[in-house]
């Protein structure tokens, strides 16, 4: 599990799609793969209201990775550091058992490189001491990058609030 | 960590660790050796002999291919003399007299100076017998589904006696880690098809995505996905979801959702 935690604030989310804008170009990735995805859900209708909600849907960068099990080559690795999950393109041989191993979709198909690319919470940029992309770009300051031992007390304010009002 | 050994490839002074090939040190420098048999996740084999280098110095003075090679203290390394390039352009023109339309070698005889060959055979066989689909299908994908067989001229790859092959699982790595694109993947209708110049080597029925009904992956495939990844773990690979689908939020998840599915899990 990577010590990290990339949280997104779904309240806030307007569906900008500006995280995926900067992590496409960040990564330099042609047309095709998204490494991490804006997922719209709905609208539905709320008390009466129309609702969508906006997931924010990357690499969860599990404890026991679907895909490093599923990779023949070992490509896909995780990183002893900090448990960041992330594939090593000069071992990839394409065989794309990551892809459909993954429950959430996350590894993705490359097909300017064939090989597969996948986030990695932007490796080279937190070793510089830099946030992801996506969080950098966030319109809204939805997306919250932490390392997990310093969660965000945003949902708790928000409960507390909200049974303040009751 | 490894040894550190001084070598010298083109005049240049360099480090390279204990272990590695001339051709990974020249890599690391930036200095171009034209080579396509050689793949980075594969054991090297040295059978394109593109990448050969005049060695000196610690090993007598010889011409040696840089992909096997390991580096040597004190080893005088040069990869671009005339009689170096002398005999790659034959290489070159040997590989063309059976691909003399491949795309991939066109390129990097142009690159060499290559503008045509003396060995035309009138065969187009774009596939130069560097043999990276056998290594990865034998030593990285495990299913020993390609072969060689016969020798000199007439050696090629093929199954197991030229059949369809059974034990092909459709990953599709051989015609992904080929050089020049002499192996193709073809998924047409419900059927994918892989084939090279003059066989078909597997053809199998794909499976269809539950959510929208498009066929995406051989049964074969998909159960050795479920045996590797999903069995180790106590589960069971059932709702056959393909890769677009798999992101869509209404979807029943063919796992259980940790924290009871509630909120999005970003630290699992």
């Amino acid at each position: 599990m990577s010590k990290y935690y990339l949280y997104q604030d779904t309240d806030k989310c307007i569906g900008c799609h500006s995280c995926e804008v900067q992590c496409k170009s960040n990564k330099k990735l042609p047309v095709g793969p998204k490494l991490c995805e804006v997922i719209e859900v709905g609208p539905k209708l709320v008390k009466g209201m129309p609702k969508a909600a906006y997931i924010f849907v990357p690499c969860f960068h599990c404890e026991k990775p679907w895909c490093v099990e599923a990779c023949p080559a070992g490509a896909m690795q995780i990183r002893a550091k900090d448990g960041i999950v992330f594939v090593n393109h000069d071992l990839c041989v394409g065989c794309k058992t990551c892809i459909s191993a993954c429950p959430w979709g996350a590894p993705q198909w490359d097909p300017k490189m064939g090989r597969v690319v996948k986030c990695d919470y932007c490796m080279d940029r937190l070793d510089q001491g830099l946030k992801p992309a996506c969080v950098t770009v966030c319109t809204t300051g939805c997306l919250h990058f932490e390392k997990a031992k310093h969660i965000n007390p945003i949902k708790r304010e928000r409960y507390a609030r909200a049974a303040a009002e009751m | 960590m490894a040894t550190m050994l001084n070598l010298t490839i083109n005049g240049k002074d360099i480090e390279a660790p204990e272990g590695i090939t001339i051709l990974e040190a020249a890599k690391r420098e930036g200095i171009f050796i034209p080579t396509l048999c050689h793949h980075e996740a594969l054991e090297p084999e040295g059978t394109c002999r593109l990448c050969i280098v005049e060695i000196s110095g610690a090993i007598r003075h010889s011409i040696r291919i840089s992909c096997i090679q390991q580096v040597k203290e004190g080893l005088v390394v040069e990869t671009d003399t005339e009689r170096i390039k002398k005999n790659r352009r034959l290489i070159l023109e040997l590989l063309l007299g059976r691909s003399p339309y491949s795309k991939e070698l066109l390129d990097l005889a142009s690159k060499c100076g290559v503008m045509t060959s003396r060995f035309l055979t009138g065969e187009n066989d774009d596939c130069v017998r560097c043999g990276r689909c056998v290594r990865v299908c034998r030593d990285k994908i495990g299913v020993h589904a390609l072969c060689w067989v016969n020798r000199g001229y007439e050696r090629k790859i093929t199954t197991d006696f030229e059949r369809l092959s059974e034990y092909c699982i459709g990953c599709g790595s051989c015609a992904q880690v080929c050089p020049t694109g002499a192996i193709k993947i073809e998924d047409r209708g419900n059927e994918r098809k892989i084939y090279t110049w003059g066989q078909v080597l597997a053809r199998f029925k794909l499976e269809k995505c539950k959510e929208c009904g498009r066929p995406y992956a051989p049964k074969k495939y998909l159960d050795r996905i479920n045996e590797r990844a999903y069995k180790t773990k106590g589960l069971e690979l059932v709702d056959y979801v393909c890769p677009e689908c798999v992101k869509k939020a209404e979807r029943p998840t063919p796992i259980k959702m940790p924290f009871g599915g509630g909120d999005m899990p970003f630290a699992i």
